[in-house]
């Protein structure tokens, strides 16, 4: 690297010009405090602009210490204003993976600012290859896959509340949608295996109903669960799974609801249960006893037989739910 | 949809086929070597599902012309034979299973059929009543411009009495099967649905009108008819859209003609969905309440499907009781429940059909 070692007054370096920024910007208070403590160990590098002052191309956090620490001048190594863009951000990446491995939001930032810069997925592939990063072409795809989609979804993703499958998986939606979306998971902060379910859920009232996804969360019962900031958060990822369920599977969940009311009628015993054939495709019901005594196993064999000539057993073995149903 | 281009693998090049059928058709040819490559060019087009469509393969079927229906555990099967003369469609319907089954599908036509007509002969001379149809990997009648099969396969079909050939189409093509000479052993069948979902979901099939026009025409000719309605589809205002089907139906086709008449609801592959959902964004037929039912397909949820039935069924015994009714691919409850018996009442839904094919075709059982 062709760098100058030199003293700079803090007041020349723009910290606001982000142009070389990919890393993760953690907090600063540590670093402060060792620098405080020990001074500036690994001097950042900084370019200068045609105006005469500097950008930061690696070392964000300790210029931020320095300042915070209201050092007047920094050492740093400078590089003149004719390097371009990707020799400075080689030597940003240099810098960086020299004291550990990028974690994966910044090889995002990195791909996205190649891609800014290239504007092709070989282009950008070739410039990594040139600044010594290697990544699957896959993922650089979906890195800049990513970037074109809404900025809440940008940073539902940055900032991990949004995987990044789900955050692809949002791309054919509407940019409203995807937003309207992306709002609900930084409130809710859903699993990985969440966020799968529940977009599946929404795509599929939405495609239902013929409406968008952003239709479908703005009806009232949606919104008051997510505006009910009284109740807590996992409550509330409770109660919007079961308002998704409830209306994509409509016939579905009143026959459930019908089979635990006349099940709740059948007075079954502690350690015994009744269990439904799964979505009722199958006629076989399963009955199951638990018990630690021959006495309790007695119990429930005299409570079996009670529920044998109960007729809510009739009417939950007579599945004659269809009746009951009014959709179509 | 228009074949734009047909290959000719090079298993097939010295059949009188490969030769006849460009002639037929007019349109480019290229010879390959290996039919990977042209299902990687497919599987590349941004719809490899309709670039499939638009391309004409043919080949030599490697495999049995004569198969056993593929029907799931739990579910009863009707013992039914394919006849497997090609493979997908020119139609495009939304539910078509063929978009899911194939990786990518093209549209291919087999050549060997030689081996077809010695294995038929095979079959025949086992004695057993058999009902083979053309109709389940493709439809039956989209192949008559590019090679006349369903006009053959009635005239071999009409020199025996132990099979009955099905076949089962969308279309009303009709015109190049023979008018007489066929002895009752072809069946010709088609699929109904209601004009809603004929238009929202089957692109460029025939119109139902089209449909019992061309089905009033060959009853004209003596044949024996059939109707399937699957798959039907839920919706609302369906079950009054399906029962005015029916009355369409018996309205034009006297029911004494008609050997049997199924239905079945909308099931599918889960891998269907993605297919259906990315192509057709418009049809939403896979939003419907559908469960994974035991045999791994979704299903509509039951009762859903049982009252479905019901009210076809009901209109349908109103205008013709005597017409034989099943199931493609139901269990026992559904029978019981929309039907008021199982089909193992009467030997199994094998048997009722054999039975059925025997006297309306005039079918001789002797290998049984
Ligand atoms: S007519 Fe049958 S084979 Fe053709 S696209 Fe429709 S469902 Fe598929």
């Amino acid at each position: 690297m062709q760098a100058e070692h030199t003293a700079i007054d803090t007041a020349f370096i723009d910290l606001s010009d982000k142009r070389y920024l990919f890393t993760d910007q953690r907090g600063i208070d540590t670093l402060a405090d060792s620098v405080g403590r020990v001074g500036l160990i690994n001097p950042p590098i900084l370019q200068m602009r045609q105006n005469g002052d500097y950008r930061v191309v690696s070392g964000f956090r300790r210029v931020s210490a320095c300042i915070r620490l209201n050092f007047r001048q920094i050492p740093a190594r400078t590089i003149g204003s004719e390097a371009d863009f990707l020799y400075c951000i080689r030597i940003a990446v240099a810098d960086n993976a020299s004291a550990r491995a990028l974690s994966l939001a910044e090889q995002r930032r990195l791909v996205e600012k190649l891609y800014d810069l290239c504007g092709s997925k070989e282009a950008v592939s070739s410039a990594l290859d040139q600044i010594g990063v290697f990544m699957p072409g896959e993922l650089v795809e979906k890195f800049i896959r990513i970037s074109t989609l809404p900025p809440a979804v940008q940073e539902g993703y940055a900032e991990n509340y949004i995987s990044l499958n789900t955050a692809l998986a949002m791309e054919s939606m509407s940019r409203a949608s995807a937003e309207a979306v992306a709002r609900l998971f930084e409130i809710l902060r859903p699993t990985v295996n969440r966020q799968k379910e529940i977009l599946g859920g929404l795509n599929d009232l939405a495609g239902r109903q013929g409406i968008t996804i952003e239709s479908v969360l703005r009806s009232r019962e949606f919104a008051d669960i997510l505006e009910a900031m009284d109740i807590d958060r996992g409550r509330r990822m409770h109660l919007l799974r079961s308002e998704i369920y409830k209306r994509r599977y409509p016939a579905l969940s009143s026959a459930e609801a019908e089979f635990f009311r006349h099940k709740n009628n059948l007075g079954l015993e502690e350690g015994m249960d009744l269990k439904p054939p799964q979505n009722f495709e199958d006629t076989t019901y399963t009955v199951i006893l638990r018990f630690s005594s021959t006495r309790q196993l007695c119990c429930q064999a005299e409570t079996l037989g009670r529920i044998c000539r109960n007729p809510d057993l009739e009417v939950i073995l007579k599945r004659e739910i269809e009746d009951q149903q009014d959709l179509y | 949809m228009k074949i734009s281009k047909i290959y000719i693998d090079a298993s097939a090049e010295d059949d009188p086929l490969a030769r006849q059928i460009p002639d037929r058709l007019g349109v480019p040819v290229d010879h390959i070597g290996d039919p990977a490559w042209l299902y990687k060019g497919v599987a590349k087009a941004p719809d490899p599902e309709s670039a499939g469509k638009s391309v004409l393969l043919l080949t030599r079927n490697k495999g049995s012309f004569i198969r056993n229906c593929p029907g799931t555990s739990h579910y009863t099967c009707c013992g039914y034979r394919i006849l497997h003369i090609g493979a997908y469609c020119s139609m495009d319907c939304a539910y078509c299973i063929l978009q899911a089954y194939y990786h990518p599908p093209v549209l291919q036509f087999f050549t060997n059929q030689g081996q077809m007509y010695e294995e038929l002969d095979g079959f025949f001379a086992e004695g057993h009543t058999g009902r083979i149809g053309t109709g389940e990997f493709t439809d039956s009648l989209i192949w008559e411009r590019v090679f006349p099969i369903a006009r053959y396969l009635v005239n071999y079909f009409s020199g025996q009495d132990t099979a009955i050939l099905e076949l089962k189409t969308k279309t009303a093509a009709v015109d190049s099967l023979p008018q007489t000479g066929h002895c009752k052993k072809t069946i010709m069948a088609w699929s109904l649905n209601t004009e809603s979902v004929i238009r929202e979901q089957e692109r460029s099939t025939a119109s139902l009108e089209s449909r019992i026009a061309a089905a009033e025409k060959v009853q004209a000719n003596g044949y024996p008819l059939a109707f399937h309605f699957d798959p039907m589809i839920l919706y609302p205002g369906c079950h009054q859209d399906y029962a005015g089907v029916a009355d369409r139906l018996f309205s034009r086709i006297d029911p004494s003609n008609i050997v049997w008449i199924s239905l079945g609801s909308f099931r599918f592959m889960p891998e269907l969905k993605e297919v259906a959902a990315r192509r057709f964004p418009d049809s939403g037929i896979v939003y419907g309440e559908f469960i994974k039912a035991l045999d791994g397909k979704m299903r509509y949820f039951k009762p859903l499907r049982i009252r479905l039935y019901r009210s076809l069924i009901e209109r349908i015994r109103e205008k013709a009781p005597g017409v034989l009714l099943y199931f493609c691919m139901e269990d026992q409850e559904v029978w019981e429940k929309a039907l008021g018996y199982t089909p193992e009442a009467y030997g199994g839904l094998s048997r009722m059909l054999d039975m059925r094919a025997e006297k309306m075709c005039g079918l001789k059982r002797t290998g049984q």
